[in-house]
Order: structure tokens, then C-alpha cells, then sequence
């Protein structure tokens, strides 16, 4: 595994006109995984994650310099491909013109469509119920459960309460598990 | 308990060893698998795994890819600052390269007859324009520059002396014979004339 910076050298070098390319390539480098992931969870395929990441990251070299370095850099760029991939979800909705939040048929297809998929393995099961819940509790469950972010940091990120989001992943903890045992 | 969770991983990978699974072992904190089975017992049985895979080198080629795309986007709000109308024509190249070029089959024979037949006409001429050059050559360089005396010398006396009675009449200075030339006067005109004559010419060029 690669050695990353720290946020502040990176901004630093960023800041500073000889190495702003090097500071910024930094920066994609230490968080592109977690960036990609954070997307593909919500949207499945991988085109359309490489689309959305590509997007956020030209919007963060966009939006660094006028970063404000009071809050995180990682909850910042966090939130930048939050949005994004909310926006492309609403796109896709209106171009389907198919609620994907009562009806999860188009996610649930595409996960299905993987060449590994197998329906009888529990971490593929898992994906499907996940695909199950309303986006937002996605969101809360993915980022508890998979990025294990803290409920502050959460909470920054989504402009929501501490006890609205331990709420909200316990419902959805409970309804995975329920779609996992009648499936 | 890290062990079994180690062991269930193990079980999950290994029927995909031959294929390129991109798994994200993120469960690791303690404090988080303890959340889920406060909520349920059924949890102890999960394994945050993602099971959906990448493509190879797709983290490696990122970085260049978006500094591409920076670049590109870059280049065209710089355009859509000075001549906003270049954007709004496509930039594919409409140039387009032969498919194949047809290549009429040449006949070698044919040529290579002709070849011959000019090769040996020039060879022909070429020795015939040589050959007669050569029987024309005169060198007045050495003509002029020739020393007469030397020359001379090496002629016998004989010779020389056969060479001056045979053309005497061109190597002797000739008599320049200047002829008698009388000027008539208009007396000796008029004594030669008749009187008739005379009287007719006054006459007339009155």
C-alpha cells in the first residue's frame, strides 16, 4: 500500500504554484478508492461510477482553492460525490421515469447482471437488500457499515443529527436482515 | 475472533482465486460489528466484503485520466472566452486515409524489354559519337603554342629544299604589277568627240 501524505502538506503543495499538479495528484491518489467505493455502492455499475467519479474530481481541483480548511478535506470531498451521485440517481429516475426508491428493480437488475453474481452467496444477498432501502438510509448504512465513519462525521457530511442517523441505520440494519432471511 | 473472521474470508475468496475479485475487507473495527448485533445476532454471521470487481489499473490510470479531462475542459472555457463559436464545431478530424490502394499489376517482362532495346540504342551512340569526335579533334591550344623553329629543325634540308621548288610560285613574294591608269581630262574628252556629237549634247542640255 502506497504512503500518503497528510491532508495539510497536500493542501500546501497544492497551494503552492510549482507543485499544485503534484499536491492535487496527491490527493486523488489517498482517496480515490474510498471516493470510488463510497459511489459504486450506491450505483452499482462501473461505467457509471468512472462517470461520476471523474465529475467529482474535476470538481474538487475546481473547488480546492477555495477550500475552507475548517472542516475536512476528506468530509468535503465526501460530500462533493455524495451530491453528485444523488444528482446522477435523480437523472437516471427521470430518464426511467421509475422511482428507484419504492422500486429498486433497475439496481437490483444491474447487481444481478454481474458476471459473479450468485444469488446464493450471502455477500452478493447483502447487496441486494441493501439496493432495497431508500437512498438515504444506503447512504447511512454504507457509510457506518462499510467506511465505518463516525456518527460526527456523518453528521457534517449529511446535515443530519447524530440520533437521526443511529436511527436510521438501525432500521435499516433491521430491514437488511429481513429481506436476507425471506430471500 | 479475528481468526474466524479470517477464516470465513478465506471461504468467500477462495472459490473466486482465478478470478480478478476486487474484495474490500472494511470490516475491521470492533465497535462497529458490536453495533450491528446490539441491533440483531444475525449480523455475527455478515462479512463486509464488496464482491463487485474493477478494472486492472483502473486506480493506477485515474489521476492521469481527470488531469486530462482538467486539461480538455480547461482548453474550452479559454475558447469559450475568446471565440465562443470554435466550440460549437465538432473537432473530429474529417480527413480520412485510404482504404487500400489498388495496385495495377506491372509487366516486368515488357519493361525489361524495352530496358534492354534503349540500353544497347544508347550504347550505340554513344560509341559512334565518341569514335567521330575523336577523328575531328583538332588542337589549336597546341597549334598556336607550337615553337615554329623546333619544328623546322627536325625537318631535313632535302626535304625543305623539294618543299620550295614544289610550291615556289606561293613562298616567293609576287610582283605586284599596278596598271597604267589615265585620267581623262575634259579636254581630251572633247577632242575625242565628233562635232555632231558635240552640238547634239549642247543642244540638248539647253
Amino acid at each position: 500500500m502506497a504512503l500518503h501524505l497528510d491532508d495539510t502538506s497536500l493542501l500546501a503543495q497544492f497551494h503552492s504554484p510549482s507543485t499544485k499538479e503534484k499536491g492535487y495528484t496527491g490527493i486523488v491518489k489517498k482517496y480515490q478508492e474510498k471516493l470510488y467505493w463510497h459511489i459504486r455502492r450506491m450505483l452499482v455499475d462501473h461505467e457509471d461510477t468512472n462517470d461520476v467519479l471523474q465529475g467529482v474530481l474535476i470538481k474538487i481541483w475546481n473547488g480546492l482553492e477555495n477550500f475552507r480548511e475548517d472542516s475536512k478535506l476528506f468530509t468535503w470531498m465526501y460530500r462533493i460525490a455524495t451530491n453528485e451521485t444523488l444528482t446522477f440517481i435523480e437523472k437516471q429516475k427521470k430518464r426511467a421515469t421509475v422511482s428507484l426508491d419504492q422500486e429498486s428493480g433497475g439496481f437490483q437488475d444491474k447487481i444481478k447482471a454481474d458476471a459473479n453474481f450468485n444469488e446464493n452467496q450471502l455477500i452478493w444477498k447483502l447487496q441486494l437488500a441493501i439496493k432495497s432501502l431508500p437512498e438515504k438510509q444506503q447512504l447511512v448504512f454504507n457509510l457506518r457499515y462499510y467506511d465505518e465513519m463516525p456518527y460526527h462525521q456523518m453528521s457534517e457530511l449529511l446535515d443530519t443529527s447524530e440520533g437521526a442517523l443511529k436511527a436510521s441505520y438501525h432500521h435499516a440494519a433491521k430491514k437488511i436482515e429481513e429481506f436476507i432471511k425471506n430471500n | 475472533m479475528l481468526q474466524k473472521k479470517l477464516k470465513n474470508l478465506l471461504k468467500i475468496i477462495k472459490p473466486f482465486s482465478k478470478v480478478k475479485v476486487y474484495y474490500l475487507p472494511m470490516y475491521i473495527d470492533p465497535n462497529i460489528q458490536e453495533e450491528l448485533v446490539t441491533i440483531s445476532l444475525f449480523w455475527q454471521t455478515t462479512n463486509a466484503l464488496m464482491p463487485y470487481q474493477v478494472p486492472a489499473n483502473y486506480f493506477e490510470e485515474l489521476s492521469g485520466i481527470v488531469r486530462a479531462s482538467i486539461e480538455k475542459e480547461a482548453v474550452y472555457n479559454e475558447l469559450e472566452l475568446i471565440a465562443p463559436f470554435l466550440n460549437t464545431i465538432p473537432k473530429t478530424t474529417f480527413y480520412t486515409k485510404p482504404a487500400s490502394i489498388q495496385k495495377t499489376p506491372i509487366a516486368i517482362f515488357s519493361i525489361a524489354k524495352w530496358a534492354v532495346a534503349a540500353a544497347f540504342i544508347g550504347v550505340a551512340a554513344v560509341g559512334t559519337f565518341f569514335y567521330n569526335n575523336k577523328n575531328e579533334k583538332f588542337d589549336y591550344a597546341a597549334y598556336i603554342n607550337a615553337d615554329q623553329t623546333k619544328i623546322l629543325q627536325t625537318i631535313s634540308d632535302s626535304t625543305l629544299l623539294s618543299y620550295i621548288d614544289a610550291h615556289e610560285n606561293l613562298i616567293t613574294t609576287p610582283e605586284v604589277a599596278i596598271p597604267a591608269y589615265t585620267i581623262q581630262t575634259g579636254a581630251s574628252i572633247i577632242k575625242q568627240t565628233s562635232d555632231e556629237a558635240l552640238l547634239e549634247y549642247i543642244q540638248s542640255s539647253n
